[in-house]
């Protein structure tokens, strides 16, 4: 084995402790290189920047703890934009951890606005299952398809917020938006929802899910969508709140110049070694 | 009749659900309130099947004295963590001192374990091997660049090459798998209704 067939086949915990080690570099060392807004973020941006105060806005937080690291920072900052704007946020979401995720960030943000009050400005309806037919049964009647219970069990009847939205129509909802791990996501509320009853829909998607949404959005279903890690610290910039998502993108620079190197490496290691023919 | 029953249910369950939903009258007669009721009724049904199932293949484990350790942790966690949310709801109380302090940090630690194997195995399977590989490369390596804030810092273009990449052959190549997914599905449907899709019906003849 020649020297650049060694360079071809690298011990994989060598990548590794290198890519751990630049990472934690990076994150105790911000470089700090500048974000530049995309079209779609700015686009969602701009959409709950124009709704008037009191709008009220249904919010699926469709994730679980292992997309937390990209679509948490944008619930943090959705909520923010949404405090800031005094617009309403009802929680509803079709994945069984959404509720407790969205409930945990409501609760850290709601220390930052002591003003919003659950019940008021923001009420979490919980995780039911069915998707696309749990939609459809929050259009004809959202107290019947929640069982007429919040997160905690206690009476949507109670709330001030949940008495102005018997349905899940354009009449009482502004818009809906989804921050989506996968599926169920943005594509069962539009078909349920968003697009029989002609409601905005804003979805957060992981960067895996980009490709997926971006028909969605170029043909004119989706309102706007917040594209992943980085959309989500773009979004993070506008709302002027730097948070998590900020901060990693330095490291996401690193590893994307750490990772073209060792393809570079690869790749002239196996173009010169013995498996691409090169001196033998 | 093992096999015409579950035909026969399924298709006359299809029309009604056309009927509700797709013709005026059924939408005033409410029907698809009705038969939304139903299907979320028979999820609950078929969860609480899957929890019944699950315990007895695990209790079996324990009695045979096999994969003892993953069967206890997976019932004690199964069970318990039901009587919790139902003694107190998942919102509060230990449900939710558990959920947080546990599962929220171990599937995020999980997940992020991708980020190194998806590293080596880019490592490896990236290679100039034919002209199909070496596309692969590229568009791979410009959408990395496009993405993290560095690729604009080195030059512009490489931001504007991966919005490019994106919103045309992405978008168009993804709207044609999902126009091609979407007929299969109304296909797929269509067979069922008219009964001539038996496969989901355990034979498949």
């Amino acid at each position: 084995m020649n020297f650049w067939d060694r360079v071809s086949n690298l011990d994989r915990r060598i990548l590794w402790a290198v890519q751990m080690i630049i990472v934690v570099a990076i994150l105790l060392r911000p470089i700090g290189l500048p974000i530049a807004v995309s079209s779609e973020t700015q686009l969602a941006y701009d959409f709950f920047d124009n709704l008037p105060p009191g709008s009220i806005i249904w919010a699926d937080f469709g994730t679980s703890g292992a997309a937390l690291v990209e679509l948490g920072p944008m619930i943090y900052a959705f909520f923010t934009q949404a405090f800031n704007n005094n617009l309403r946020v009802i929680g509803g979401t079709l994945w069984a951890e959404g509720p407790a995720i969205g409930q945990i960030i409501f609760e850290e943000i709601q220390e930052e606005f002591p003003d919003v009050e659950y019940g008021v400005d923001f009420v979490n309806v919980g995780y039911k299952p069915g998707t696309q037919i749990l939609v459809r049964g929050l259009v004809d009647d959202v107290f019947e398809a929640c069982r007429g219970v919040d997160y905690f069990a206690r009476p949507l009847a109670d709330y001030p917020l949940m008495q102005e939205v018997p349905r899940l129509t354009a009449d009482y909802v502004d818009a809906i938006i989804v921050f989506a791990e996968g599926s169920p996501g943005g594509r069962e509320w539009y078909e349920a929802a968003a697009g029989p009853e002609g409601i905005p829909l804003i979805q957060g998607t992981i960067q895996m899910s980009i490709p997926e949404a971006m028909p969605f959005l170029r043909g004119g279903q989706y309102a706007a969508i917040i594209p992943g890690n980085r959309g989500a610290a773009e979004y993070e910039f506008l709302v002027g709140r730097p948070g998590e998502a900020i901060a990693t993108q330095d490291a996401n620079s690193a590893m994307a110049l750490w990772l073209i190197t060792v393809l570079i490496l690869g790749n002239l290691g196996f173009l010169l070694g013995k498996q691409g023919g090169g001196k033998k | 009749m093992r096999k015409q029953g579950p035909m026969i249910l399924g298709v006359v369950a299809g029309i009604i659900m056309i009927f509700s939903r797709y013709i005026f009258i059924g939408r005033n007669l409410g029907w698809d309130s009705t038969w939304n009721t139903y299907f979320l009724v028979s999820t609950a049904v078929a969860s609480g099947l899957g929890v019944i199932n699950l315990t007895r293949i695990h209790w079996k484990n324990i009695e045979r004295r096999t994969n003892i350790v993953p069967s206890a942790v997976l019932l004690i966690s199964l069970l318990g963590y039901s009587i919790l949310g139902v003694g107190w709801t998942v919102a509060s109380g230990p449900a939710r001192w558990i959920y947080e302090v546990g599962n929220l940090q171990v599937t995020n630690a999980l997940f992020s374990l991708l980020a190194f194997f998806i590293f080596s195995a880019a490592y490896r399977a990236f290679r100039v091997k034919s002209l199909e590989s070496t596309t692969l490369l590229v568009v791979a390596a410009i959408g990395m660049m496009g993405t993290a804030p560095i690729g604009a810092a080195i030059h512009p273009s490489i931001e504007v090459a991966k919005d490019w990449l994106l919103n045309v052959p992405v978008t168009g190549a993804y709207r044609g798998i999902l126009i091609g997914a979407y007929l299969g599905s109304f296909a797929t449907a269509l067979r069922i209704l008219l009964g001539l899709e038996r496969a989901h019906m355990s034979g498949g003849d």
